[in-house]
């Protein structure tokens, strides 16, 4: 019989896959001997302990691509209580389960709680503090922290019943500097950071039912979107933006599904959501941009609205156990518009401008076919075709025509693809699976939408015992030739990973993959008022990725984990950010690249005191290097120590 | 009485000769299996057990009428993992759940194309998280399958998936899902849709989903991938260039279609890009998801 102990142990050697950060200890305090109080059976686990920082160069760096600090926090906890027959009282299952709880920049708390046959409720509530990246170059700021919580209730009535019932919330709110609409030209033009007080609410109520062998679900909900950021920027460029910008959405969602035996299931989907604006704005500001006009007026009052419709229906057909056909269609329509009006008046020239509400409508058709082939159990084909095609339409109504989209206009864009694959299970422990696609669109809005694309993905994954070998590749290639310039990219992936657990008290787990990306597009801007045309962006970056981690079992007297996780773009191979002096903007210089390195090795000792205590350390170091500029660059290094106790 | 042969008798022990086994109640199971009896309880699947609806519940909901294995113990006479592949378990499964997992949608997801089945993720005994009972904990259990996704979690900027924050199945449908209802439908294959029908991001982005009086096309025709790479990257705010003027020119060309079929236009010619006050885009185009005040996201 296996035992607890090796259950435990294999489980581990699967998530040292995808650890990352040194806490919480995932070593169980056991054995566990659940208490057992009346019909219910219990259990509780709770870490809490202590972590500690420090950081040298750039702390902003390290809080915004990290962020955890000093100080006492419930590094994770578990409860559970389930009866013993799936007969209690009040309820069968109740469980509660925290992670960072106090002080970590990451808190999450899931509670839920069910009787078998009457009801469910879920509470998911997540925090995350992180610091804004303020700009987007590569030299750019990292300040304070923003706090975004999230927060889902869902109560499920008469779950195992033909007919349930289904009301949900859930809130998300965001507080905190965060980059506003404020731009401060006597800094330069940057935008500025405000307290930022956002929240949305969204309330669901709904029913599923069971019927002659159908499934048909319905759902109402409600979103309310209010954003409360007051902007009163003063001096050289002062900006006012007192009103609250609120925003609601309320839809339909309908689905209904059949199966017919095996052999033929249906699946269907009509939604429906009006999304309305009250988009007030009552604004003054002086324009921060080089212009001759010295400050505005901008007033937009009216509704705007955006009705949104999708359609699915999925059928598969099985005629044979050996072929499966499907066949996926989806609609969905976008429609922007209301009767918002734009009103623009320039003090410093009298003019004004008025725009009435700008229509986007969006419509797309699908159809996409797919079939399956498996002559044996262990071999198998699938192929299929799609075709896609979308509609749309942009229609502004201006006083003056200097506004951008002006008029109205009309574009459709048709896809047409066809997908390959190819799948091989040999004694269970070999599989080999292959699959491409070939596609092309003959109008993409953008330069670098797809338009000639072919991909290509495959797999080799052999498994014996607790040995696990793979390997994954994966290719993009898209070449866009539009009017004027031509854009290529080329996107190519390849990953192995390797978990072996020889023995009980010995684990390996390591990962590596390369991800290498390059685009050429052509370029059009200006230098002093000169426009230069005819050179050419090109971005290349190579990213290598290693993660290696070992556990080792000291016998029942202490757990050892060590690990090790390396990202590195090695660019283009260049050792300095200069090209060939060629290009007026240097940062087009013959190539765009930018090698850095980011890793982290972390190491973690748990020591079982007694049955059910264990005492944990670790210590984890994160390094950031930019090669070519180095203002970001910082190292940080982490360590924690904790108790963990279940009972 | 006609006689029988023994080679009958032989085939029946091996399990080549099918029979008519009955049920005989998860109580008997227990004799033998008390250790998984006593992970069980606690199991979503203990409820077909203590509902006691209907014959079939219990272990036997899963592994079939057991009369058989209980005559002759063996793997060959009862459903179970050592004699049968994916696809067969995930037709066991689909058996109960082909309503609330929906049939179609299973068998049209690339997880099942690629023969993914059901217990490749989930431990139907021995789930670990006793979440969903899936055989590890997320994101582990994904990174399995996708160490490239894994390689991108662990970029310097990323969704905190690692750190515990954020769930693969907080945007992802890993049993399937409807076409997308942005860009050309084509992909991406198994992402959630928030609030009905949109894309996954605007669940928690809501400040992004507007309407506005000036909308960013690009976000609403092809979809936030246009600019953003959504697990993670080397480049602040997951953007896909560490210098953000670099990528906004490859499309702002004066190339392509566009919303007004002139091509995407290109920056005034106040714009030198020689100067590093217009390289920084978006310090003044603050707004460019969307702007209800002015046309080129200023304000």
């Amino acid at each position: 019989m296996i035992t607890c102990r090796t259950i435990c142990i294999f489980c581990l050697g699967g998530m040292l896959l995808g650890q990352q950060a040194v806490t919480p200890t995932p070593e169980p305090t056991e054995p566990q001997n659940p208490d057992k109080i009346g019909d219910y059976t219990i259990t509780q686990s709770f870490e809490v302990g202590y972590r500690a920082l420090s950081v040298t160069g750039n702390d902003a760096t390290y809080q915004s691509q990290v962020n955890y600090g000093d100080g006492l926090r419930l590094f994770g906890g578990d409860l559970e209580a389930s009866s013993k027959d799936g007969d209690g009282l009040l309820f069968d299952l109740l469980s509660l389960k925290a992670e960072g709880l106090g002080n970590d920049p990451y808190e999450s708390a899931q509670f839920k709680i069910e009787k078998n046959g009457w009801y469910e409720y879920d509470l998911n509530w997540r925090l995350s503090d992180y610091v804004n990246p303020g700009l987007t170059t590569a030299n750019g700021v990292d300040v304070e922290n923003l706090q975004h919580r999230l927060q889902d209730h869902d109560l499920t009535i008469l779950p195992q019943s033909k007919i349930s019932f289904l009301l949900g919330f859930s809130r998300s709110t965001e507080d905190g500097p965060a980059l506003t609409s404020s731009v401060d030209d006597a800094l330069g033009t940057e935008a500025l950071f405000e307290n930022v007080r956002r929240t949305e609410d969204e309330y669901r109520l709904g029913m599923d039912a069971k019927v002659w062998g159908f499934k048909l679900s319905i759902l109402h909900d409600w979103e309310f979107f209010r954003d409360d950021t007051e902007i009163n920027q003063g001096g050289p460029a002062p900006f006012t933006q007192l009103q609250p910008d609120h925003g609601e959405t309320s839809g339909w969602r309908g689905f209904l599904s059949r199966n017919f035996g095996s052999t033929l299931a249906v699946n269907g989907r009509l939604t429906y959501q009006g999304t309305g604006h009250g988009s007030s704005v009552d604004e003054e500001a002086f324009n921060a941009l080089p212009s001759t006009v010295p400050s505005q007026q901008v007033l937009v009052t009216g509704e705007a609205s955006r009705p949104a419709t999708a359609a699915n229906l999925d059928v598969v057909w099985s005629p044979v156990a050996k072929i499966s056909v499907t066949n996926e269609a989806s609609f969905d329509q976008v429609l922007m518009n209301g009767n918002d009006t734009y009103v623009q008046f320039d003090t410093g020239t009298l003019d004004s401008v008025v725009l009435n509400f700008q229509l986007l409508g969006i419509r797309r058709l699908s159809d996409n076919l797919t079939v399956n082939y498996q002559p044996k159990s262990w071999l198998g084909f699938d192929t299929g075709y799609e075709i896609s095609t979308r509609r749309f339409e942009s229609i502004a109504e201006a006083s003056d025509n200097s506004e951008p989209a002006a008029g109205s206009y009309q574009q459709t864009n048709t896809l047409n693809a066809g997908t390959l694959g190819f799948h091989l299970r040999l004694m269970k422990r070999l599989s080999v699976n292959l699959s491409g696609e070939l596609g092309h669109t003959n109008r993409p809005i953008y330069p670098i939408s797809e338009k000639n694309y072919h991909t290509f993905h495959g797999r080799v994954q052999y498994r014996a015992g607790s040995l696990l070998v793979a390997a994954t590749a994966q290719a993009d290639y898209n070449i866009n030739s539009v009017s004027i310039s031509s854009f290529s990219s080329e996107s190519r992936s390849y990953g192995a990973e390797a978990a072996w657990t020889p023995k009980q008290w010995l684990t390996f787990d390591a990962t590596y993959s390369k991800l290498h990306l390059n685009t050429a597009d052509g370029l059009t801007y200006f230098v002093d008022s000169t426009l230069i045309t005819g050179t050419e962006s090109l971005y290349i970056s190579n990213l290598h990725f290693a993660n290696v981690g070992v556990r080792l079992a000291l016998g029942k007297r202490a757990d050892v984990y060590l690990g090790y996780s390396r990202v590195q773009d090695t660019g283009d191979g260049r050792s300095t950010a200069a090209g060939d002096g060629t290009n007026p903007v240097t940062a087009f210089d013959d190539a765009q690249t930018y090698p850095l390195l980011y890793d982290t090795p972390l190491a973690r000792l748990t020591v079982p005191l007694q049955a059910r205590l264990r005492f944990n350390v670790g210590w984890q170091y994160y390094r950031y290097n930019e090669q070519f500029l180095t203002i970001r660059d910082y190292h940080a290094n982490t360590a924690y120590t904790s108790l963990a106790w279940s009972f | 009485m006609p006689r029988i042969s023994p080679l009958y008798f032989a085939m029946l022990a091996c399990g080549t000769i099918a029979t008519a086994a009955t049920y005989v109640g998860s109580d008997v199971c227990q004799k033998c299996h008390p250790d998984i009896r006593e992970q069980f309880t606690g199991n979503p699947h203990f409820r077909t057990w203590a509902l006691k609806h209907e014959q079939g519940t219990g272990c036997e909901g899963c592994h079939g009428p057991a009369s058989d294995h209980v005559r002759k113990p063996s793997s060959r006479t009862i459903f179970g993992p050592s004699a049968h592949t994916a696809e067969e378990f995930t037709e066991r499964c689909l058996s109960c759940h082909g309503t609330d997992m929906n049939r179609a949608a299973v068998h049209n997801s690339q997880h099942t194309r690629a023969g993914v089945g059901c217990t490749s993720c989930h431990s139907i005994h021995q789930s670990v998280p006793h979440t969903d009972l899936l055989a590890k904990a997320e994101p582990g259990l994904c990174y399995t399958c996708h160490p490239t996704i894994q390689a991108q979690f662990s970029m310097p900027f990323k969704h905190r998936v690692n750190e515990g924050f954020m769930k693969c199945s907080d945007c992802h449908t890993p049993h399937g899902a409807f076409a997308p209802t942005w860009r050309m439908a084509e992909r991406p294959h198994m992402v959630s849709q928030r609030l009905l029908n949109e894309e996954a991001c605007l669940g928690c982005h809501v400040e992004k989903r507007g309407p506005f009086v000036f909308e960013h096309t690009a976000v609403r025709v092809d979809g936030c991938e246009t600019c953003h790479m959504p697990h993670g990257s080397p480049n602040a705010r997951l953007l896909k260039r560490p210098v953000v003027f670099t990528m906004c020119l490859e499309c702002h060309n004066g190339s392509g279609s566009g919303r007004t079929g002139l091509g995407m236009p290109i920056t005034p010619s106040f714009h030198n890009m020689a100067d590093p006050r217009y390289q920084n885009c978006t310090g003044c185009h603050v707004r460019i998801h969307g702007s209800n005040a002015d046309a080129f996201f200023l304000r």
